[in-house]
């Protein structure tokens, strides 16, 4: 025991970060296992369902509790080294960071993922008649091409959200005003430019 | 290159003073306190709970009457702010009110990344709180603005960090990729506005990038370096200052492509990290001879 104290810091920083690696790793690579609920869980084990649930949440609350007491100990190691007063940059970043970790996505923690990946193909939307005479959109509303990006995005990436909902959801947010157009019905498409173009309506309506 | 050592001088001298942080003050604060109105007066309804909106129920914040005690408080906190009254528990109030709300308005389903808008005032009130305690080593008029321009330096760190785990070391060389997400700029504004001309000019841009994939794959890379070495900013000034410049420049090339200015994020970054107040103190001053010179540290005039 008296060894095992010994050790050299450096080495305990290794344990304590090797035990946050892989707790902190398993809740985040089975994440949508752990936050199934009970009614999923009956369904994929009809006869264990209740037990394997009961188990995941045990597990899953030690793989917490190993990931929060490593961070305590990185902490208490390294208390020296954050007694200065210039650790008050690596303290907050330390903090930001394992914050960011479990709670990326929940304002203000992000990541600022702003153009991180630079596809091949993307998408835009627009509101046309119907018959591909486009609509602009500030004629009829306030929101902006952009905007109606956000929109598709965030209420695709959605689970709560079907995906057959999307369009007319879209079109509850972009709240058109009644203007007169000869065909009398309006499109939100969205059109693919790249690789693999294509058009796809995702909203019709008419008066 | 005496004046440009005399320049750099007398900015680093008025980089903490009261009057570039009065004026910074009375941007920011400004700033935020109408965009915040501003963005949640266009909310009538939230579809995504996102955010502080997983824990509250945000609905209730949208009817009027709420509304309007929003719009009142912050004004009410902006002004307390200006005049640094009760600092603490006004910057503390400014940052619970700006992740409500900018959770809200996240919670609409666009993105209009306010997160800067935020983290400023948690970082704030950090540094008030720490400076207030006693025997205190840090003084607040250097901390309040060093902690502002380390939380934004990090947000371009993470930034940076995003695209090496999404894309890898290659994300520069994507340019055909590029390319594309500038011709989708180009139609966004196409279908907000109708016009002819802005497809045009992103078919002009277009093949203008695809034709020159050496100069914008080296553009891409010293946008990459510069969100990925911003944060030795926090170590040195004079990194700061030109740190600042290649940014604003970055941000300047955005616009003009792409016509995307992320407020929360540029502006902190002038005010925090280049810290155009005291460039604007320092031009004065050397205007009026009031400069340091190379020899001395002391104000001369």
């Amino acid at each position: 025991m008296g060894k095992l104290l010994a050790i050299n810091n450096w080495v305990k920083n290794a344990i304590v970060g090797l035990v946050f690696i892989l707790s902190y790793g398993m809740l985040w690579y089975y994440r949508f296992w752990f936050i199934s609920p009970l009614s999923t869980f009956i369904n994929w084990y009809p006869n264990w369902g209740l037990f394997v649930w009961w188990a995941k949440n045990a597990f899953a609350f030690v793989l917490l509790i190993g990931s929060l007491l490593s961070v305590f100990y990185f902490w208490k190691l390294n208390r020296e080294l954050f007694s200065n007063p210039k650790a008050i940059y690596i303290k907050l970043s330390l903090v930001y960071f394992i914050l960011l970790l479990f709670f990326e996505g929940y304002h203000p923690f992000t990541m600022v993922k702003m153009y991180s990946r630079l596809d091949d193909s993307v998408n835009y939307f627009y509101i046309d008649d119907c018959k591909g005479v486009l609509i602009p959109l500030n004629r009829i509303t306030n929101k902006s091409g952009g905007e109606i990006s956000h929109y598709y995005y965030n209420f695709s990436n959605n689970n709560k959200i079907n995906s057959l909902d999307v369009g007319a959801l879209m079109w509850q947010q972009l709240n058109v005003k009644k203007v007169k157009i000869k065909s009398n019905c309006m499109c939100l498409n969205k059109k693919t430019i790249g690789i693999n173009s294509k058009k796809e309506l995702l909203y019709e309506t008419c008066n | 290159m005496k004046h440009a050592i005399s320049f750099m001088k007398t900015y680093k001298n008025n980089l903490y003073t009261n009057h570039s942080w009065l004026i910074i003050k009375l941007i920011w604060v400004w700033y935020f306190v109408l965009n915040l109105i501003n963005k949640l007066n266009l909310v009538s309804n939230i579809e995504l709970q996102l955010g502080a909106c997983k824990i509250i129920p945000c609905n209730i914040l949208l009817c009027p009457q709420v509304k309007i005690i929003i719009f009142a408080l912050s004004v009410l906190l902006g002004f307390f702010y200006l005049f640094e009254y009760k600092m603490k528990t006004v910057i503390f109030l400014l940052s619970v009110i700006s992740v409500l709300v900018f959770s809200i308005v996240d919670s609409t389903g666009v993105f209009y990344r306010n997160e800067g808008f935020s983290l400023i005032f948690i970082g704030q009130f950090i540094a008030y709180y720490l400076s207030g305690k006693k025997n205190s080593v840090y003084e607040i008029n250097k901390l309040r603005i060093k902690l502002s321009m380390f939380i934004i330096t990090m947000l371009y760190f993470l930034s940076f960090l995003s695209k090496i785990t999404t894309s890898g070391v290659k994300w520069f060389t994507q340019v055909n990729g590029f390319a594309n997400h500038i011709l989708k700029s180009k139609m966004y504004e196409y279908a907000t506005t109708g016009e002819i001309q802005t497809l045009l000019l992103g078919q002009d841009y277009y093949n203008f990038i695809i034709g020159h994939p050496i100069l914008i794959g080296l553009m891409l890379f010293i946008a990459l370096i510069l969100e990925g070495f911003a944060f030795l900013s926090n170590f040195n000034y004079k990194i700061a200052f030109f740190s600042g410049i290649g940014l604003m420049g970055m941000h300047l090339g955005i616009y003009f492509l792409m016509d995307i200015v992320i407020i929360s994020i540029v502006l902190p970054m002038i005010l925090f990290v280049f810290n155009l107040p005291a460039v604007i103190i320092t031009i004065i001053d050397m205007v009026n001879g009031r400069f340091i010179s190379v020899n001395t540290e002391e104000k001369i005039n």
